[in-house]
């Protein structure tokens, strides 16, 4: 098999154990590793910290567990807060009034589709409102789900229902 | 996330997900990936499956390195199907790749992603995945790793 075909399909170490020479190499590059951590600029860490929360929102509106903390208004503070920014100062920045965009941290005030666009151009495409309406979407199934009130509420406008088992 | 059938071209969906130490005996009595992954028990061991096929088609192995800020690949491998010019579907390794990178990620290491290759091998993981080297390891983080991401974790008609 060719190295290309190799590299194509594996990833592995040498047979061969370290040298004491390679060991203190290892050592330091492990020490180059946690310096490069340590004195990244404030905007790699603004970076890291996006892309992480990124990651952490797909993998969230992705799977099939619902926290109820993990709402909009957590994810929209965290997005708000990684950047080092007040409140008040993103909510200029995205032309939104600072009493409204107070009401979408606290979920008090259903976010709209500008919204949501807003935040996609804000973070140049990084997050996509598609990703933000999809948690808005997981918020809104599990009240649909869970909602017993609005149930008995409406079962006042139902007549004649189906009695089928299923 | 998608690897390519290469007979028919078509695209298929890949899944990743960890192993536990059981599944990891199975797949290794199962002969049908090289190396000893029993070895790899006390790290965090993944395994790439397509939509419709019932085996694994790529297995990996990651050290989570918190007091680093990394996360090292230390053993890759495609199925015996999926190896050399024949190889039935490609990207496996990739994918699994570009997975180590968002893990990087999402663990706050900035994507930071290193490996410690066979000597011969560093040029091709340095020209198709954009490794930087080091002495002894090769290296992605940040731009690069999120191209990776990108690359991988996106539908061919969306990139």
């Amino acid at each position: 098999m060719s190295n290309e075909e190799l590299a194509e399909a594996f990833i592995f170490p040498s047979k061969e154990p370290l040298t004491v020479k390679e060991e203190q190499e290892e050592e330091e590059f492990w020490q180059e590793r946690r310096k490069q951590f340590a004195n990244r600029t404030p905007q790699q860490q603004v970076y890291d910290k996006l892309l992480q929360l990124k990651f952490q929102l797909e993998d969230y509106v992705g799977s099939d567990h619902y926290e109820a903390f993990l709402n909009f208004g957590y994810f929209l503070n965290e997005y708000v807060n990684r950047q080092d920014k007040q409140d008040k100062e993103f909510a200029a920045e995205i032309d939104v009034k600072p009493t409204v965009f107070s009401q979408y941290l606290n979920n008090h005030r259903k976010p709209t589709e500008k919204f949501v666009i807003r935040l996609e151009l804000h973070s140049n495409g990084m997050i996509p409102a598609l990703t933000w309406f999809k948690l808005l979407q997981k918020d809104k199934e599990h009240e649909i789900m869970t909602n017993t009130s609005i149930r008995i509420e409406e079962s006042r406008h139902i007549k004649n229902r189906l009695e089928f088992a299923y | 996330m998608y690897v390519i059938h290469s007979e028919s071209g078509s695209e298929i969906r890949v899944a990743i997900s960890k192993l536990d130490t059981k599944e990891i005996a199975l797949i290794n009595k199962s002969k049908r990936f090289d190396f000893n992954w029993n070895k790899e028990k006390q790290y965090d061991v993944y395994k790439l499956n397509a939509e419709g096929v019932d085996e694994p088609l790529g297995l990996m192995s990651l050290a989570d390195r918190p007091a680093d800020f990394a996360i090292e690949i230390r053993l890759l491998a495609s199925s015996l199907e999926n190896v050399s010019k024949t190889k039935q579907y490609q990207r496996i390794a990739g994918c699994l790749i570009a997975f180590a990178c968002r893990k990087a990620f999402e663990a706050g290491y900035g994507g930071y992603v290193c490996l410690k290759p066979k000597t011969e091998l560093k040029n091709h993981y340095q020209d198709v995945y954009g490794f930087v080297s080091t002495k002894l390891f090769l290296v992605t983080h940040g731009h690069n790793s999120s191209s990776l991401i990108n690359k991988y974790y996106e539908k061919r008609d969306e990139q």
